[in-house]
């Protein structure tokens, strides 16, 4: 649970300008994994809450956005953890991701991004750090805290599963 | 059985991907909330915390010196 209150923006504070740059990117991101554009913001709101508790902590600047990175993954892994013990006990509930899909006008995208959130959620993830935010497998390795040859073995099975569902739907 | 080809579905799913997060778009992001000040109870709890251990130290120096003290006294009764 989040207290917050509106920010008080200054033209000096870093975390702020940090917000600013890069708030649009991350909610994206944040929408891959959550499926929702309201829980995806709340992700990133928490990410910067988190950021300014720990700002005296982190040494390099140069490693902030990375650092965000990790806590909208951690977040959007909370909120599905949640999700899914509620759905334990919901009969009927239908999946988030679908009404985020529904916006896109082609058929085919909404059938692959919904077949994509069938996917195990580690494949889920490596999926959108290569393919929305352009990462190399290194930096997902990083990320993910796993080893590299891992990273490149969800991708290609994750790929893999995708296009049988899509060969299989044809 | 042969696998399906892979490249096309990477493709399709970098379009998809892209496509799909422009429902959310500049003007949908708030503003930065910031925390609000934790109360009071919080940051005395934690003074406390850290305040118990030093505070057992120094009962237990108090007692060792108390006996130390009792101790002598009697060796100096006898």
């Amino acid at each position: 649970m989040t207290f917050s209150q509106p920010h008080v923006a200054r033209a000096s504070d870093p975390i702020e300008e940090l917000y600013q740059a890069h708030a649009l990117t991350l909610t994206r991101f944040a929408l891959l994994l959550v499926g929702d554009k309201a829980t995806a913001e709340d992700v990133v709101q928490d990410a910067f809450l988190g950021l300014s508790r720990n700002w005296d902590g982190l040494r390099e600047q140069s490693g902030v956005f990375a650092y965000l990175r990790t806590a909208v993954l951690n977040g959007s892994r909370s909120v599905l953890r949640t999700r899914a013990r509620r759905l334990r006990h919901v009969q009927h509930e239908p999946p988030a991701w679908s009404a985020e899909a529904a916006v896109l006008d082609r058929e085919d995208q909404r059938e692959l991004l919904v077949a994509v959130a069938g996917l195990p959620r580690r494949q889920r993830e490596v999926l959108a750090l290569k393919f929305y935010l352009d990462l190399g497998e290194e930096e997902i390795a990083r990320t993910l805290r796993v080893s590299r040859g891992t990273v490149s073995s969800t991708a290609s099975r994750a790929l893999t599963a995708l296009a049988r569902l899509l060969e299989e739907e044809q | 059985m042969t696998e399906p080809p892979v490249n096309g579905t990477s493709d399709r799913l970098r379009d998809a991907y892209h496509a799909v997060v422009e429902a959310v778009q500049p003007e949908d992001i708030g503003d930065l909330r910031s925390p609000l000040p934790l109360p009071r109870t919080a940051g005395s709890a934690r003074w406390i915390r850290r305040l118990t251990p030093l505070a057992a130290a120094a009962a237990v120096v108090l007692a060792v010196g108390a006996a130390a003290e009792t101790g002598s006294a009697r060796l100096r009764c006898r």
